[in-house]
């Protein structure tokens, strides 16, 4: 099999059992950005495209370990075609990987298998179940009282922390909130108005209800011109 | 009204020119001044603007809006307010109009045809001295004459059936008269076929003093139309037809052109005054031998009786001219009533309630009309509208079958002589002829049912109901429960012993007398069960003319499945003799709760399907039994697909009822126990998410003993799969979904996680208290708590509000606090919050309507045999769908059987206009109108914006949750199309008798797939559900007991379903997938067109994509493999299509 490359990357076919007649194509590249980021380091990165659905990281580590030592795969997204970010312990294994043109997977649990598994192992021990999260709840806890006491300290300079727990805390920055007040003012603004009290005001209203009319008439014939253009009127 | 008319239109005009050319027609007269001022504007735009032309329009609509009103267009508005019911439904008023205008080519042809005709007429060849005995073929010679050839043709021609009783002398004469009479000539056809009538009047010589009697005049005037027909030449097609379906009436039908559409009757009538109309009055008797073969054993008493249908039939050709005129004045220069005629017309032809024998014509209508216009019930100004509704309320609110009514001025004596003999009266202006002889009381009151229905629906004055009332046809098959067709029976048989009287009165219509002596027989039969039994009659001029006798029948739903038919008391000897002979060895004495003794008949049954079948063995009893006619019964055949036939279970089971009423039985019971579980925070609400819950489950679970196998592998409380290769999966035992409401709390913990784990440790303690306190297993995940209850699992949720509120929240750059909706805010709320209110409703609507849940269940059945399942149109949404049906009750009453629930959800999907308008479930009224009208016009301002299928129910806040991901168009359109292919099929059986087996209506079309993946059947859990269902072992279940080391068994594991969930999650983007949910063993796979496409090289295409020639191509051949990879174990192979 010759090898395909196209904008820097390169083309892996892998099969997902030794059955197999066809094969999937991987494209793979070094993984370089301006943005470098902790958990990808540069020169032992090798990002992976069009990854089949059901890879786990776990098979990607094992695909790719005779190339050399992975240490972590970081998958984008689940049950769908998949980025992968493999990183290797070492540059040379990375720049022995960017050289294979295919790859063989055995390892792979599907289907009925995988199902079984699932059931039986969403069949948990309750002792145990309730152990962690009392657990975690402790902790949960902790943490809450953590906080508050955070809030409620006075700092070394003898300054106190205004906080939320105050007597009167304001108005709190809600999206709710904000639409309620907008709201006061504007009935209140309505409430200064009169109505009925200059001419222009009651020729006013009249204009408006005529325009509602015709409004609403427009309306209907819109709604009656689409239902012509369904061919909405022949009765039989 | 008319100049206003045009007012609106000259307004359209200038607006936009597009929107008028559509939808106003051109005025007729326009104001030389605007027009000229509308010329010189458009110029000058073309002069001053000529790259714009946008601008100056929208300014110019602006200024349409508020321009000051002209008189006549306020009146119009106004006038729009006041006479029709809004302005939507005036529009559509005037479009129907428009479309059953009849078209200008065939009105030209028919004036041309018709001066033809006289002219003909003129010149037609006269001979008279013509015996009876004489028209036989007379064999031909050199000499043979005019009149031997004439002879010769009316025999091979025409064929008489009608006997007299003298040889009858006949002169074949020129007419005195031809007159037009009609709809037509009133104006008040609606088209497009063009149908009018012509009056030929017989002249004075062609009678003699006393042919009223005995046939006499009928057998006349045959041949006097026959004498017509024969000379009359250059016509494309000429048969004598009856009049109206009644066969003492018979008139000639020509279609003078191909025009199929052009159609001509002509009637023969005496000329006027030669018999005086009294003498057809109900008390005569006018026939004197027994010539319609009646068996009649004393001819004396016919003598002696009034023969009243044949007297009818000859006073209606007596009075013809008289009562046509009358109309003609009545309905003259009256152009709106005229429109409201062709609207009740249109609107009784779309509930096929015009024909056949007994019908309401259209000729009735235009009486009615003209009676309502006389008594100035309606007068010429009244809009078209108001003429259609005052003429539905008369006949609503009027009962006529006690007060009889007349177009003259007829006595009080008079009218109560009609009424002796007559169910309804409505006299003609002579007073002798009774216009609604021949109307079916059934056939009437149906009609006036349909009356009080438009009433109702005018009054709820939605966008749909002009829709229903006049645009939808309603077709025969749908508007019963039950239908009993006669036609293998024909031609009827003496079965009843009538007397000499009851032969003599319906002398001539003796087949009739039998049918409604069936009629009245399945009343006696059917009681209170039935709400009417209308007959649908059909005749074809031939010897013996009935083609066609269907009865309709209605259910009563309070008393239709009553299991105890109950008779007379035991003491009252007579009543109770007949009562016994009536039901023969169906009729038992019975003693009951109260202590009194009744001749009763018990119908032994079970279950709800049973109680259904009641009906049926009560006409079968009827008919079978007592007649031994042979029938066909359109009534319960397809529930058949709702039984599981495949797995007994312990207690006895029709359709889903029983289950669904023992599941909601245990679930109550488990319900109580947990209400009393003490805990910090006390169970305020328990719901059913389940489909079971509103019992439009198809199988819903059976509540048995669980046969756990001996090697089987434990953990804990659960059965658990053995860590071994598994050849089999256990039958599916679904879990039923259920929701749990605590009393209110403020001491929720503010973050997602901790509340997610204090659910968890609530389960704990349920469980911990189920166990402890009622000794009643359950088992604890992270996100539900299983409980094994009676033989049936149930998964409870907890539902905590504030759940949502922490998904929902957000913050803001600003640091303003915000909430939104996401994904998974909106399924919780959807699935636990608003599903059990709107489960809860559905229960009521099924209490409500006991055909709800099976009806429902069927349809899902009916559809996922078609490989749409839950994921293409889920399951609430067609729960809502037919909910719609029985909330709104648009075209129909309310449906009693599962069967007739479904075909009429047919009818409905298939014709229902999503892209239009919203379905409206309003629950309980609980949207106010004005809130349905906001959402309505919402709805149509961003039309494309939102989902294909749009329902408005109370508990959403009008977004249509239930709808937002599927039915796609796509989807919609393929079900519009399977409803409208089945429902032809089934309404073909009824209508043309076509006979195939039921089960091809649930069969898959398995053409059209690109693959087609073929699953290991016995790894499908729910094999056993299948409709064509291969020889496999029935499962019978044991009734539940508890015992001790009992475990959970494997619930909810459902292989296929998850790989379907696996393939739809992977491979949406590529593919569709297709599986019928009950037990299907196929899943059909389209790809996506947009998959296919050949792309250039980018990051964004490369997803199962391979590089072929630089270029990215759909991976097939390895997609392919990957569903083998994801279904590993239960897929058997893949066929490429």
């Amino acid at each position: 099999m010759t090898s395909k490359e196209i904008q820097g990357f390169k083309v892996v076919s892998v099969v997902f059992s030794s059955k197999s007649t066809t094969f999937h194509e991987l494209f793979i590249k070094e993984h370089s950005l301006r943005h470098q980021e902790d958990n990808k380091p540069p020169g032992r990165t090798l990002f992976v495209l069009n990854i089949p659905p059901y890879v786990t990281e776990e098979n990607l580590k094992n695909l790719f370990s005779p190339c050399g030592k992975v240490l972590n795969v970081i998958l984008q997204n689940k049950n769908q075609f998949n980025n992968a970010y493999v990183i290797f312990s070492q540059r040379e294994h990375l720049l022995k990987a960017v050289k294979v043109t295919n790859l063989c997977l055995n390892d792979l649990k599907s289907g009925l298998e995988k199902w079984i598994d699932e059931y039986n192992n969403s069949i948990e021990d309750p002792t145990k179940l309730s152990n962690e999260i009392n657990n975690f709840m402790l902790r949960f806890d902790k943490n809450e009282e953590a906080g508050k006491k955070k809030v409620e300290e006075i700092d070394d300079e003898g300054w106190t922390v205004v906080t939320k727990k105050s007597r009167n805390p304001g108005i709190a920055n809600k999206e709710s909130v904000k639409i309620k007040i907008n709201e006061k003012i504007s009935q209140a603004s309505k409430k200064k108005e009169l109505q009925n009290f200059y001419t222009f005001q009651i020729k006013q209203s009249k204009q408006k209800n005529l325009t509602m009319l015709r409004k609403n008439y427009e309306e209907a014939k819109k709604k009656v011109t689409l239902m012509k253009s369904s061919r909405r009127f022949k009765p039989y | 009204m008319d100049s206003s008319d045009e007012d609106i239109t000259d307004h359209d005009e200038n607006e936009s020119e597009n929107e008028a050319s559509d939808i106003s027609k051109t005025p007729v007269e326009n104001p030389n001044k605007r027009k000229h001022k509308e010329i010189s504007q458009k110029s000058k735009k073309v002069k001053l603007e000529p790259i714009s032309t946008e601008d100056p329009k929208k300014s110019k609509k602006k200024n349409e809006l508020y321009k000051p009103p002209t008189i006549e267009e306020l009146n119009n508005l106004k006038m729009t307010e006041n006479l029709y019911n809004n302005n939507l439904f005036r529009l559509q008023i005037e479009e129907l109009v428009k479309e059953v205008a009849i078209k200008t080519k065939r009105k030209k042809a028919l004036s041309s045809w018709l001066e033809n005709f006289k002219t003909n007429i003129e010149n037609l060849p006269e001979f008279d001295d013509i015996s009876l005995s004489d028209i036989k073929i007379v064999s031909k010679t050199k000499k043979s004459t005019k009149k031997d050839k004439f002879i010769n043709n009316l025999v091979t021609n025409y064929q008489c059936h009608f006997k007299s009783d003298q040889d009858l002398k006949l002169n074949f004469l020129k007419p005195e008269n031809i007159e037009v009479f009609g709809l037509y000539e009133n104006n008040a056809l609606a088209g497009p076929n063009l149908e009018t009538s012509i009056n030929i009047t017989m002249p004075k010589s062609c009678f003699h003093v006393k042919d009223f009697l005995n046939n006499r005049y009928i057998v006349k005037r045959f041949y006097y139309l026959a004498y017509i027909a024969e000379n009359l030449t250059d016509v494309h097609k000429k048969t004598i037809i009856y009049h109206e379906n009644n066969i003492l009436l018979p008139i000639l039908l020509i279609q003078p052109t191909k025009d199929e559409k052009l159609i001509i009757k002509i009637h023969a009538t005496p000329v006027e005054d030669y018999f005086k109309p009294s003498r057809f009055l109900p008390s005569q008797n006018n026939i004197k031998q027994d010539l319609f073969e009646a068996n009649i054993n004393d001819i004396e008493i016919l003598r002696a009786t009034p023969t009243i249908l044949y007297n009818a039939t000859l006073a209606h050709d007596v009075t013809l001219r008289e009562n046509s005129a009358f109309v003609a004045t009545t309905l003259h220069e009256h152009e709106n009533v005229q429109e409201g005629i062709k609207l009740l017309c249109i609107w009784l032809k779309q509930r096929n309630l015009d024909v056949g024998y007994g019908a309401f014509t259209s000729n009735l209508i235009m009486y009615f009309v003209t009676y309502l216009l006389a008594k100035k019930k309606l007068n010429k100004l009244m809009s078209s509208y108001q003429i259609v509704r005052n003429f539905w309320s008369f006949l609503a609110t009027t009962d006529l079958e006690k007060c009889p009514i007349s177009l003259g001025d007829s006595s009080e004596n008079n009218l109560a002589m009609f009424k002796q003999h007559f169910d309804i009266v409505f006299l003609d202006r002579t007073g002798c002829y009774n216009l609604a002889t021949f109307l079916d009381k059934n056939v009437f009151r149906r009609v006036k049912q349909e009356c009080e229905m438009a009433m109702r629906h005018l009054d709820d004055s939605r966008m749909e109901s002009f829709h229903s009332l006049f645009l939808t046809k309603v077709p025969f098959g749908l508007q019963y429960d039950l239908l009993i067709d006669l036609t293998d029976a024909l031609p009827l048989k003496d079965q009843f012993i009538s007397t000499d009287v009851e032969k003599s009165k319906n002398i001539g219509y003796g087949q009739f007398l039998t049918i409604t002596q069936i009629s009245d027989l399945l009343h006696k039969g059917l009681g209170k069960r039935a709400l009417n039994i209308v007959p649908h009659i059909e005749v074809k001029y031939k010897e013996s003319p009935l083609t066609k006798v269907i009865f309709g029948i209605n259910l009563n739903p309070e008393t239709a499945f009553n299991f105890i038919e109950m008779g007379p008391v035991l003491n009252d000897y007579t009543k109770a003799d007949e009562f016994r002979k009536f039901w023969g060895y169906l009729a038992s004495d019975r003693r009951f709760r109260d202590g009194s003794t009744h001749v009763a008949v018990y119908f032994k049954t079970s279950t709800i399907r049973g109680k259904r079948g009641i009906i049926k063995r009560i006409i079968k009893y009827l008919l079978i039994e007592k007649l031994d006619i042979k029938f066909k019964l359109y009534y319960d055949e397809f529930e058949e697909f709702l039984l599981n036939k495949k797995v007994t279970s312990p207690y006895p089971v029709g359709t889903n009822e029983e289950s669904c009423l023992k599941i909601i039985k245990f679930a109550d019971e488990l319900g109580q126990k947990l209400r009393s579980v003490q805990m910090s925070l006390s169970i305020t609400g328990i719901q059913g998410l389940s489909d079971a819950f509103s019992y439009s489950e198809v199988f819903p679970p059976i509540a048995a003993k669980f046969r756990q196998a001996d090697n089987a592998e434990i953990k804990g409380k659960n059965v658990i799969f053995p860590n071994k290769k598994i050849g089999m999966i256990p039958r599916l035992i679904e879990p039923l979904e259920l929701v749990l409401q605590l009393e209110h709390s403020s001491k929720w913990p503010n973050n997602l996680e901790a509340i997610q784990h204090v659910k968890t440790s609530f389960y704990l303690e349920i469980s911990k208290m189920l166990q402890d306190n009622h000794n009643i297993i359950s088992h604890v995940t992270r996100e539900y708590l299983e409980v094994f209850y009676e033989g049936l699992v149930f998964r409870y949720r907890l539902f905590v509000p504030k759940e949502i509120g922490l998904l929902k929240k957000a913050i803001t750059e600003t640091g303003e606090l915000k909430y939104t909706e996401n994904a998974k805010s909106e399924q919780l709320e959807k699935s636990l919050g608003i599903l059990p209110k709107v489960n809860a409703t559905l229960k009521g609507i099924q209490l409500q309507f006991p055909s709800f849940g099976p009806g429902t269940a069927l349809i899902k059945r009916w559809l996922r045999s078609h490989l749409i399942d839950d994921f293409h149109m889920p399951d609430i949404v067609i729960n809502l769908l037919n909910a719609a049906l029985y909330v709104n009750l648009t075209s129909f009453q309310e449906s009693c059987t599962p069967q007739i629930a479904f075909l009429r959800f047919l009818k409905f999907i298939a014709e229902f206009q999503w892209e239009l308008q919203p379905v409206l479930v309003n629950f309980n009224e609980e949207i106010t109108k004005e809130d349905i009208a906001d959402l309505e016009s919402k709805f149509q301002q961003n039309r494309a914006a939102v989902q294909p299928l749009y329902i408005i129910m109370p508990y959403d806040q009008g977004q249509s949750i239930f709808t937002k991901h599927s039915p796609s168009k796509e989807t919609l359109h393929r079900v519009q199309g399977l409803a409208h292919a089945t429902l032809k099929l089934v309404l073909g059986r009824i209508e043309e008798q076509l006979v195939f087996d039921l089960k091809e209506l649930f069969k898959p079309n398995m053409e059209g797939y690109n693959l087609l993946i073929h699953l290991r059947p016995l790894l499908n859990p729910r094999r056993h559900e299948q409709i064509d269902n291969p020889a496999d072992s029935k499962i019978v279940l044991e009734k539940y007991e508890q015992h001790k080391n009992e475990k959970i068994p494997i619930a909810g594991f459902n292989p296929v379903h998850s790989y379907l969930k696996a393939l739809r999650e992977s491979y949406g983007e590529f593919a569709m997938f297709f599986h019928d949910t009950y037990g299907g063993s196929t899943v059909g796979v389209l790809w996506n067109p947009k998959a296919k496409e050949v792309k250039e090289f980018k990051v964004a295409h490369i997803n199962g994509k391979k590089l072929v020639n630089s270029k990215l191509e759909l991976n097939e051949d390895a997609i392919i493999e990957d569903f083998y990879i994801l279904g590993k174990g239960i897929v058997k192979w893949i066929e490429k299509k």
